[in-house]
């Protein structure tokens, strides 16, 4: 009796791995990343040593770093603005870097991170926020690696710095932008989980919408995912459908602009230029660019002048640029009225030069004064402290 | 469907007009079935890693290393082999117990998740607890925590027939999705602001670690060899064991035999999800003591698949379940050297086509046909997968 199950077991293979291909990461990323990497290290590398000055005689000595994904190669934003920075490290002369991409919140993370120092891996960066599954690893490896642990206000080794950018700020002006532009007054959110730096991103992006138009509302929508497009798009049609006029994500993918481009509603950009690819709903975007950090992480690395950010749970945070090399703003689209873009790049300005805006009042969901007149709040609050929504914020699953 | 299906052979010549000048038969005989599969997934595997790097830019000889020091080739890669094999052998036995009785638990992931949310829940109530009382306190935890999560389906199908394919497959977002409450919740550690995953365990509920020459892993792996031997032996030696290997999937015959067949039912769908809860319970306590959505990795599913092709045997569960982690921590090492670590899957498809052509070549072969096209006896009685079937 046994060949009925054949057909059973035909489908389940079939549907195993329409599972796998669902859940892990597109086709299309079979490419490998270390060689297109190093071949691109290689000129960019001689370039530099021999451009360099004399005064740097020694040979350019070799430094290996591994970068840690989640989700695939090229996900269209986030993993795509990390890998600006991780290919504008071979500038550096030695430096060669590799990606490694899907890593998951698991222990299989520790093993991947400690089969790449196996392999020659001298400097891990971690995009994934991997907590103590990378650092642990590190501390199992004082003498031999370097780490970078994303997003992590845990205690770090002494060969461990977490590292971040103000991206309180930059929602700030996020929502600045968008409460310019919002008719409806309400505008979206596609959001992953609800931890700390989603939280603060939302608030940030509602007090920035605040700060234009006092009524403005942010609805959220969770995916439980930072990359399931589909999820990401549901989401953001969500949002369409109960009335929000402008969309920002902090999901890995770049769905929120291509439902808002169907729809015919304005968009935030979140951590890549989305300009070109959603001209007609592309506001601005926030742009996440991590280039000069690593550069110089890389020659203080190479000067032997690594500093660990200890026990402080606080990162050391990129600040904020006028252009491109550190976090900055993007493209305004074509439709944006000049007073809108002067505004938005004027609150940037002042950011950057250091004004903080998230000063009291600030009320909760209910209305309740958390903070204050008068109170800043500073940034190791903002980075992950915030526990609670502001006043306007409404959370939903998605 | 009845016995009478295997009756059924076929020694005619063609009896169609027919493209196709050869035809399927079943083979009387149909032994030395393991034999043919095993050795089918050997040679897909032996064929789709010789093909494999022409689908990459990664040179063969890079290729090869990084698979080699990912397994055998290094003390780590061994550690990494027998890390991943620790779940997945007892998911394997997770899925193979009820296929035993023509039942499928497609929700292994989802029970071993509760599992470990369970294990974690127990050492959370009881932090200052010592390790002697907390670690045989959370593995029982994640034992009733798989089999809690198992209950509803096999009660649906057991009640009102509803197939266990369905609710244990669905289930499984129900528990991916009730663990990432908890670990961007209650359990969210202070210490992250973008990571998702619960405060680790308490130190103590941490599961040791053995080191032999260098190849590190937790002691679940002894219990997790261990147990594919206790069932192998349990399908033999109890009545248990018998009783569910006489029905097979055959509900009614054991009925008229006079067994209580609902009761093994339900005692081979729960012992599943235990032993998934369990699976589950053991990897997160011996590697990174924390709760995480991504704790799984869709080793149940993985599990399930090793349980078909072992094909009711626990033995050849644990030798599948060897293989396939050779192949997930040689997958993992070529991330490492830039190739897609998802390659691996489509390894492990081909190996798992290959498997099955296997089973087909043991049961089934090829016979010429003299004299194709010519219409032959009809009164000659078909075999069952020919396109018009008689009956």
């Amino acid at each position: 009796m046994r060949n009925r199950k054949i057909v059973p077991a035909v489908l389940l293979v079939g549907l195993v791995s329409l599972v796998a291909a669902c859940s892990s990461s597109t086709p299309a990323a079979t490419e490998s990343a270390a060689p297109a990497a190093t071949e691109a290290a290689a000129p960019a590398a001689t370039e530099a040593a021999s451009a360099a000055p004399a005064a740097t005689e020694a040979p350019a000595t070799p430094l290996n770093v591994t970068w840690t994904y989640t989700g695939p190669e090229n996900d269209g934003g986030y993993n795509v603005i990390n890998e600006v920075a991780m290919n504008a490290m071979p500038s550096v002369p030695g430096v060669t870097v590799n990606g490694i991409y899907d890593v998951p919140y698991s222990d299989e993370a520790s093993q991947i991170i400690r089969q790449a120092i196996a392999n020659g891996a001298q400097v891990i960066v971690d995009t994934v926020g991997l907590g103590t599954l990378l650092t642990d690893v590190c501390a199992e490896n004082l003498d031999k690696v370097f780490c970078y642990s994303g997003a992590d206000a845990g205690p770090q080794p002494a060969n461990s710095a977490s590292w971040w950018l103000p991206d309180w700020d930059l929602g700030y002006a996020a929502g600045v932008a968008a409460g310019s532009m919002t008719k409806s007054n309400i505008i979206g959110m596609v959001v992953p989980y609800e931890i700390p730096i989603a939280v603060q991103a939302v608030n940030a992006y509602a007090l920035g919408c605040q700060s234009v138009k006092p009524e403005c509302e942010v609805k959220v929508v969770y995916t439980n995912s930072y990359f399931d497009p589909p999820a990401a798009t549901r989401a953001a049609k969500t949002l369409v459908n109960s009335g929000a006029d402008v969309l920002r994500n902090i999901t890995d993918d770049p769905s929120f602009c291509k439902v808002a481009e169907e729809a015919g509603v304005y968009a935030v950009g979140e951590y890549n230029d989305f300009s070109e690819q959603c001209p007609n709903s592309i506001i601005t975007s926030t742009i996440w660019d991590f280039s000069d950090y690593m550069i110089e992480e890389a020659n203080q690395i190479n000067a032997g002048k690594f500093t660990s950010t200890g026990d402080s749970g606080f990162p050391e945070v990129t600040p904020l640029k006028n252009g491109p090399g550190g976090p900055h703003l993007g493209t305004f689209g074509a439709f944006v009225p000049a007073d809108v873009k002067a505004k938005v790049e004027g609150v940037y300005t002042e950011m950057v030069d250091g004004k903080n805006f998230f000063v009291g009042p600030i009320y909760d969901q209910k209305g309740k004064e958390k903070v204050p007149a008068g109170t800043e709040l500073d940034d190791k609050f903002l980075f992950h402290g915030w526990d609670w929504y502001v006043k306007g914020v409404t959370a939903s699953e998605g | 469907m009845t016995t009478s299906v295997e009756a059924v052979v076929v020694s005619s010549p063609t009896h169609k007009r027919s493209f196709w000048p050869w035809r399927i038969e079943r083979r009387p005989d149909p032994e030395r079935i393991s034999l043919y599969r095993i050795s089918a997934v050997l040679l897909g595997l032996a064929v789709s890693l010789v093909v494999a790097p022409f689908f990459t830019s990664t040179p063969p000889a890079e290729f090869y290393k990084a698979i080699w020091s990912g397994t055998f080739g290094s003390p780590l890669g061994m550690s990494n082999v027998l890390t991943i094999a620790t779940p997945l052998i007892l998911a394997g036995l997770a899925a193979s117990i009820p296929y035993r009785l023509g039942l499928w638990n497609v929700g292994i992931d989802g029970q071993m998740l509760m599992g470990a949310w369970t294990a974690t829940a127990v050492a959370f109530a009881m932090p200052q607890a010592p390790g002697f009382l907390m670690i045989p306190s959370m593995m029982i935890a994640g034992m009733i925590g798989g089999a809690l999560w198992i209950i509803i389906p096999t009660f649906a199908r057991i009640v009102l027939g509803v197939s266990e394919v369905i609710t244990t497959f669905l289930l499984n977002f129900v528990a991916v999705g009730w663990v990432a409450y908890w670990c961007t919740g209650p359990w969210y550690p202070k210490s992250s602001a973008g990571g998702v995953r619960a405060e680790p365990l308490p130190i103590q509920g941490e599961i040791g670690k053995m080191d032999i020459q260098g190849v590190v892993v937790s002691w679940g792996i002894l219990i997790a060899i261990a147990l594919p031997f206790v069932f192998w032996a349990a399908f033999r030696f109890t009545r248990w064991g018998y009783e569910v290997t006489m029905i097979g999937d055959n509900h009614r015959s054991g009925r008229y035999a006079g067994m209580n067949v609902r009761r093994l039912l339900v005692t081979s769908m729960l012992m599943g999800g235990l032993l998934a809860g369990f699976g589950g319970t053991i990897y997160m306590m011996g590697t990174s003591a924390q709760l995480s959505t991504g704790l799984t990795n869709n080793t149940g599913f993985n599990g399930l698949v090793i349980a078909v092709l072992a094909g009711s045997n626990e033995l050849a569960v644990l030798a599948l379940a060897f293989i396939y982690s050779l192949l997930l921590a040689g997958g993992g090492s070529l991330g490492i050297v830039g190739v897609d670590s998802d390659l691996v899957f489509a390894i492990i498809g081909i190996t798992l086509i290959f498997g099955s052509f296997g089973e087909a070549y043991a049961r089934l072969r090829l016979v010429r046909t003299k004299g194709a096209g010519v219409r032959s006896d009809s009164k000659v009685k078909e075999a069952p997968w020919t396109i018009n079937s008689s009956h």
